[in-house]
Order: C-alpha cells, then structure tokens, then sequence
C-alpha cells in the first residue's frame, strides 16, 4: 500500500512556512512605514507649519487665502450657534449657513480682490467686469474734477458737494455693506460711514493700486488689512488736503515713510504716507484743497504712491466709496 | 486576529489617512476652529458608544480613517435593527443637544454641533442617517431591499453634491468647500459599498 503522501493546505501553491512569514512580515512593514510617513507629516504640521518646501508654502498660503477669505467659517458657525441660542427658526439659519460656506448664492462675485458685495452705486461698474471697475475708477479720477492738484496751487479750489439729499450725521452708517470674509480688526469697518456736510476733495489724482481691507502684502508677502487705499502717482504729484483742517502730527518710518496726519473736526481724520515732501508741520492750519504735500516712495512700498486713510470716529473706512460718490 | 490598521492606542485606532486629513486642516486653519471641531466629533462618537453599551453591544475597537471614524462591534453581541438605528442617531443626537443647550454661551461650536449633527443626519450610506434608514428598510422590508436602496441613494446624492460644489466653484471661481464635501461623500460611500453588498455586519460609522 501506497502511503498517502499528505500536502499541506489542499491548494495548489505550496509555499515553505518560512517564506510566507517573510512575505507577511514585508506587508507589515511596509504598512508601518505608511503609517510612520503619516504620522510623521500629521507631527510636522502639528509643531511648525513651515516644514513644507517653499513652492508647497506659497501654493497653500495662495489656496488658504482664497477660501479662507472668501468664506467665514467661524462667523457662519457663530451665526449657526447664535440662532439656535436665540430660538430663532433652525431651518432659516441652517439655510443661511449653506448660503455661506457652500457659496451658493445667484449674484456673481467680481473680482476676490475685493472682499464682500459692493454698494448699488458701484454694481454698474462690475457689470463691466473686474477691470471695468478698475477703469471706470480711472475715468472717474482722471476727469478734470473741481479741486484738481493745478487749481489747488492757485488756492482756488472748489470744493466739492456729495449731492445728497438727507445728511446724516458723522459716523453714522450710510451704507450697510454685507461683508462675508476674514474678521475685520477692530477699528476698520466695511460700512459707508457719514461725514456729514464736510466739504472734501480728491487728494490726488492718479489710478487706485490698491484696495481697502484685506490684501496679500506687496512687500512683505501675507495677507494683511489695509487701511487705507492706494493712489498711484508720479513722484512730486502736489497732493491735496482731503478738507480744511489742522495737521494732528507729522513724522517719518520706515513703514510709512513721510506722514502727516489732518484732523477736520467732528472726529473726522485723515493720515498721508509714503510722502516725498511734506509742506506742512504740526498745529497748522490748512484749507480744503490746500497742497500739504507731495507724492513719493518713502517707506515700504514699490512705487510712488499716496497712501490715503479715513478715519471716522475712530473707524478706518473705505475712501475709495466717497470718491466714487463724488 | 485582525491586523492593526493604524496607530494602537487601547481600542482606539489612527489610521495614516485621518493623520494626514488631520494635517491638511490643521495647516489651513486659520481660525483656530479644528479643535473644536474635534470635541464636536468625540462627543458624537462617545454618544454612539454610550448608546451601543447600552443596548448590550460591545465594541472591538474605533479607526479613525480619512473617511471618518468606524466603530467596529464584537460580532457576539450584535444589536437588534432597532438597536442599530438607536445607536445610529445617538451620535447627531449628542450633537443636537449640545447644540441647543449651549447655543446661546458658545455659538460657535454650537454651531458646528449643529452642523455636524445634522451633516450625519443625511441619508447616504456610511453616515448616521443612512445607517438609520438601512436599518430601518432592513426592518420594515429586508436586507436585499434596504441594501439596494441605499446603494442608489448614496450614490445618487454623492454625486449630485460633488455636481453642485462643481457648478459652484465653476461660478464663484474660489469656492470649493461644497465639492470638497461631495468628494467626502463618495469616498466614503465607496468605502462602504462593501459593506452594504455582503451581509449585515455590525459597524458604525460617525463621519468626523
């Protein structure tokens, strides 16, 4: 009789004992580097964001600002918590939740640069487009105005009058402007704030470099809250007093370079930078339209520009909206 | 035995995939929201452990993948299909509560309660909410039925949802959060169909 010669398993590869741990033993070690690789990325972040090569930084930093900036996750969640605390009906808020963070909404957005909607004064610009406004703001500063910086040194300025038929008083909100990006800091708003029957002009004429709020540094890189806006100019470009006033202080930084700031009253300032020559020192007295001073590029910048801030009540807001008025 | 998949720390297992999702948000966070958005999903997840002791069922472990987090039962003590879909809304539960209870003093993570809540709450597979109505169909006509059901459902609102967040960030140019959601949702969904193919087996899964 034939002794029945046993295989093991019954199937058809018959692999030694030995290799089959090895094999097993290749998997688990591989699956363990995986995890240690992950591990490892998950600890990098976790201790020092800035483990990534420099392309991968500038890439997420360009990716976080996009979204980061254009939805509020912690304010749409605050609104969320808020209606549920207040009583307030949930399907409501859960809809305006969505609206938020989805960014389902039927109004195309112009350009990201710009944060939040824009006023109805300012839609017939976007309808052009992103660079529509741009030049229609162009047009705007560019046309032969009342208190142009050449009739400014004749002191024969005219003023300006924003037509309006109610004035409301300063620092009240004209305009409320929804604005759905990053927090703004405390002193800056989006709103269109009054300035009451202030007589103001056009500080100087040139095209707008850069917006109000927040904005990728030119110079140092992130993103960072403007105050004010940008007029770009020739250096020597006269510029204008924004309204009759007191200068409130001069001085000089590395930052803003030569600048001045006006007091007009009823809480109502105005601060110039990045100045070539400031015609004017401290308690002085000037006239709206008056030349205090002349654009340059001191400080940190990368052209000759006026840096121009208002400042109403204490809140920075935007001035490019009143010059649009005008 | 099964073999780990991930990190071992007691019942609990971190997959390499949640580490790197981990990361990735983290590295965006720029408001500080991630680690409430944790305690969010914790406090779910104990809401389903809580409910699943409960009821008599014993957990082998948790992995927290990049799918979410997966409760994976002892086989011995299976939950009946009422206890499932109890276990199930446990977590959204917790979630709801928590939401209207502190409203009022902390809305924000009030608000990503809420959000998370009613996020599981949606009918599609690996989620609470399909899990409830897998069950339930499971229930109320049988497992072939449920099993179909939700396949179509899972995959038809997975879909349409990764369609929409590509309209949106088509239209908005910037906005991809609801595409990012969508692409969850299918990933998800097709971890799970192997699932929902074989047999009932006991697993919950709490999208974190």
């Amino acid at each position: 009789m034939r002794k029945r010669v046993r295989t093991r398993g019954g199937g058809a590869a018959h692999r030694p004992k030995g290799n089959r741990r090895a094999e097993l033993g290749r998997r688990e070690r591989q699956r363990l580097l995986q995890l240690g690789f992950c591990l490892a990325v998950f600890l990098a972040v976790l201790v020092g964001r800035g483990v990534f090569p420099g392309q991968m930084v500038q890439v997420g930093e360009q990716a976080a600002a996009v979204l980061g900036r254009s939805v509020d996750f912690k304010g749409a969640f605050e609104r969320l918590g808020e209606a549920i605390g207040r009583q307030r009906p949930v399907s409501e808020a859960v809809g305006e939740f969505c609206v938020t963070v989805f960014g389902i909404s039927a109004v195309e957005e112009p350009d990201p640069a710009l944060s939040g909607a824009v006023s109805q004064g300012e839609a017939r610009f976007l309808s052009a487009g992103p660079s529509g406004y741009e030049a229609a703001c162009r047009r705007l500063w560019l046309e032969p105005e009342a208190g142009t910086p050449a009739a400014v040194e004749e002191g024969q300025a005219e003023p300006e009058q924003p037509e309006e038929e109610t004035v409301l008083p300063v620092g009240a909100v004209v305009e409320q402007v929804p604005y759905e990006g990053e927090a703004l800091p405390e002193d800056a708003t989006m709103d269109r704030l009054s300035i009451g029957t202030l007589q103001w002009t056009v500080p100087v004429q040139g095209t707008k470099s850069s917006d109000f709020g927040y904005r990728e540094h030119p110079v140092e890189g992130g993103v960072k809250f403007h105050y004010g806006v940008d007029i770009a100019a020739d250096k020597g470009t006269a510029i204008a007093a924004f309204a009759a006033g007191t200068v409130a202080f001069t001085g000089e930084s590395t930052t803003y370079g030569k600048y001045f700031q006006l007091d007009h009253g009823n809480g109502i300032t105005t601060l110039y930078a990045h100045c070539d020559t400031v015609e004017v020192s401290e308690a002085d007295t000037v006239a709206l339209g008056q030349q205090v001073a002349t654009v340059g590029d001191s400080g940190l910048t990368t052209g000759s520009h006026l840096h121009f801030e208002l400042c109403v009540a204490g809140t920075r807001t935007d001035p490019a909206w009143y010059f649009a008025q005008g | 035995m099964r073999r780990a998949e991930g990190l071992r720390l007691g019942r609990l297992e971190i997959g390499g995939g949640f580490l790197l999702l981990a990361a990735l948000l983290f590295y965006f966070d720029e408001q500080c929201l991630l680690p409430r958005a944790l305690a969010a999903c914790a406090l779910h997840e104990l809401g389903h452990l809580a409910a699943i002791r409960a009821l008599g069922g014993r957990v082998e472990r948790m992995v927290l993948g990049a799918a979410g987090a997966e409760i994976r039962l002892r086989g011995s003590c299976a939950l009946s299909y009422g206890g499932e879909i109890l276990a199930a809304a446990a977590g959204p539960a917790v979630n709801l509560a928590l939401a209207w209870l502190l409203g009022g003093w902390f809305p924000v993570f009030a608000g990503m309660s809420l959000a998370l809540g009613l996020f599981n709450l949606l009918p599609v597979y690996p989620l609470d909410g399909g899990r409830i109505l897998y069950h339930a169909l499971a229930a109320l006509r049988d497992e072939g039925t449920a099993a179909r059901a939700c396949r179509r459902l899972t995959a038809g609102l997975s879909l349409v949802t990764a369609a929409a967040g590509t309209a949106v960030l088509w239209r908005s140019g910037r906005n991809f959060t609801l595409l990012l959601v969508g692409g969850w949702l299918l990933l998800g969904a097709l971890r799970g169909r192997k699932r929902l193919a074989k047999r009932r087996r006991n697993g919950y899964n709490g999208a974190s």
